[in-house]
């Protein structure tokens, strides 16, 4: 097996005193390329904090995160943003889509960005894999919230990341879409080798993953 | 130098003697033009004043000397700036190659300690710093080891699944067997009533069905988890699926007085092994009516959603306790509640269930009813 993401005793605390609040309190996990894991926890346990440290988007106090080997706080911040870039996905519970562009503009802006060509049949069998071919023109207000999410799982998978970073994904979606747009992240995992780490406060949706870890109090207990 | 280099700099030298020699030749065609003018102004004047002609000869001859030497300085000053650009330019193009060279020797030594480390088995990680083919060359090789490493991860898991999967069918098959060892050793034992005889009996036969039950169980198991099962999906009524499915489970539904009951908003043609397929959904069905109580109902509802078609089976069973909800799909577990309800199963249904509904593209996960019970949700692509 190979170790694409190595977390290594990362702290991340706020505040001072007694009202010290750990977020992340040194913790260590490892996750395989070619896995869908779930890192599950309620809220305030420090997840998503930790999802945030994983994708570079925060600093931590200490400890290390490794991404297809690069330790990641190494970097100077243009670097770490050049990188995140190219080998990070994010996928938000509220999608974070950009309204004035169209699906088919959402899904290869991260490519635009970081001034890449768009290898168009590449895009098509990602917007295949998603359900969305017929809706590349349609704009994300027309959208309903499963077909928004899967856009942003279309944009995670656009960069080929090194790993794809999910935050509560389903989080505003009913059960019946929920189930919908996991199946569409398990099926990426497949057909596309892509390694997925997603949090949840969710038990039922962690039963999709290949590996679960549960996280309390900042620290992964099992 | 290779060729192509002595090539260039052949054209750049053919390129700079041909610059000097159009500057010497304007040069000249400069001075031609320049007596000729005077020669016909000399002679217009002479027409026009003869008494001065030799003043103006003087004149003209002077000034023609003067542009003559003024028109070679030019050339001289020209063909020099040319010599001394081309010079520099040519300096320069050495120095460049010095340099290419030596980064192209530092990436080919880079590419051999690139390959020397994949073949010793170390981690290698992309390395941007590298240019021209050498550089695509590195790509691809990295592309390469990421491959085999695959390759190689794939390989190492399907042996130790193997493996295991031995480990575990050995271990399920010998608890029902010694048992049956036991009854048979029992019945042989003289001194035994013909009631007590004949209890062992049917206990061992209970036994033997049983055991026959679990090894078609690990048969379906083996061929699936060993990939000898190919799913073969036609485009096909998901109906006829579920009915194939309680087919299956009809008798043994009966036989608890369980109802079971299919809502559905319609046939839904969509792409999948139906035989397969059925045996999942089955399976999922043998699990609701295992742990449900006698005079229970079963539930199978059938919608369509936007990507997918979704089978739901809501039992009013034992239900599963929550913590447990992340394992039951693991092959050969058993839930606690599942093995004081039911001596019977090995664990293997769920998760053969499970992967027959992952094959195709869909997914199974169960869920906790508030009010007790479970409901088993699948989904085919569709």
């Amino acid at each position: 097996m190979s170790t694409i993401v190595e977390v290594k005793d990362l702290v991340k605390y706020y505040g001072k005193g007694e009202n010290i609040v750990k977020a992340v309190d040194h913790t260590s996990l490892k996750v395989e390329r070619g896995t869908f894991t779930a890192v599950v926890g309620r809220s305030g346990s420090g997840k998503s904090t930790l999802l945030q440290l994983m994708g570079g988007l925060d600093r931590p106090d200490s400890g290390e995160v490794i991404i297809d080997g690069t330790s990641i706080y190494t970097l100077n911040s243009n670097d770490l943003t050049v990188f995140r870039r190219r080998k990070i996905g994010f996928i938000f519970q509220d999608y974070n889509l950009i309204p004035s562009l169209n699906v088919w503009e959402n899904v290869v802006l991260p490519l635009g960005l970081d001034g890449r060509k768009t290898d168009e049949k590449e895009i098509e069998k990602i917007l295949d894999e998603i359900g969305l071919s017929d809706k590349k023109h349609a704009m994300p207000d027309t959208l309903s919230g499963g077909q928004k999410q899967r856009v942003a799982i279309g944009r995670a998978l656009a960069s080929y990341p090194s790993v794809i970073l999910a935050d509560e994904p389903t989080g505003n979606l009913d059960s019946r879409t929920e189930l919908e747009v996991l199946a569409v992240l398990k099926r990426c995992v497949a057909d596309f080798n892509s390694t997925i780490v997603m949090i949840t406060h969710n038990e039922t949706i962690a039963q999709m993953a290949d590996a679960v870890m549960v996280i309390e109090d900042g620290k992964v207990v099992r | 130098m290779d060729r192509k280099s002595k090539q260039k700099i052949g054209i750049f030298l053919c390129f700079l003697v041909l610059s000097v020699l159009a500057v010497d030749l304007a040069s000249v065609m400069k001075q031609r033009a320049d007596e000729k003018l005077f020669r016909a102004q000399c002679e217009e004047l002479t027409a026009l004043y003869p008494e001065g002609k030799e003043l103006y000869e003087e004149n003209y001859s002077y000034y023609a000397e003067e542009s003559a030497g003024r028109n070679l300085k030019t050339s001289v000053i020209i063909t020099a700036v040319i010599v001394l650009f081309g010079g520099v330019a040519l300096v320069l193009y050495a120095l460049d190659m010095r340099y290419r060279k030596k980064k192209e020797e530092r990436a080919r030594d880079d590419l051999f300690e690139l390959i020397r480390d994949i073949r010793k088995g170390s981690q290698v990680s992309g390395q941007d710093a590298m240019y021209g083919e050498v550089g695509a060359l590195y790509d691809e090789i990295c592309a390469l080891e990421k491959d085999t490493q695959d390759l190689k991860k794939r390989l190492s898991e399907e042996e130790n699944s193997t493996k295991a999967l031995i480990t575990d069918i050995s271990h399920q098959l010998k608890t029902p067997l010694s048992s049956i060892k036991l009854s048979h050793d029992l019945v042989k034992e003289t001194g035994l009533s013909d009631e007590e005889r004949n209890s062992f009996i049917e206990s061992e036969s209970r036994e033997i069905a049983q055991m026959e039950s679990l090894l078609d169980e690990l048969v379906k198991l083996s061929r699936l988890e060993s990939s000898m099962i190919t799913l073969d999906p036609v485009s096909t009524g998901i109906k006829n699926t579920v009915s194939e499915a309680v087919n299956k489970v009809f008798m043994r539904a009966a036989s608890k007085h369980i109802e079971i009951s299919v809502e559905a908003d319609g046939d839904h043609v969509i792409l999948h092994d139906p035989k397969w397929t059925a045996e999942a959904l089955a399976n999922v069905l043998d699990n609701g009516i295992k742990y449900s109580f006698e005079n229970e109902k079963l539930l199978i509802r059938v919608s369509k959603l936007p990507q997918n078609v979704m089978i739901e089976v809501e039992d009013n069973g034992i239900g599963i306790p929550e913590q447990e909800l992340n394992s039951i799909f693991k092959r050969f577990y058993r839930g606690s509640n599942a093995k004081k309800m039911s001596k019977e199963g090995a664990g293997v249904g769920l998760y053969l269930a499970r992967e027959i509904f992952e094959r195709q593209g869909g997914c199974l996960i169960a869920k906790r009813k508030n009010e007790g019970g479970s409901i088993f949700r699948m989904l085919i692509p569709g």
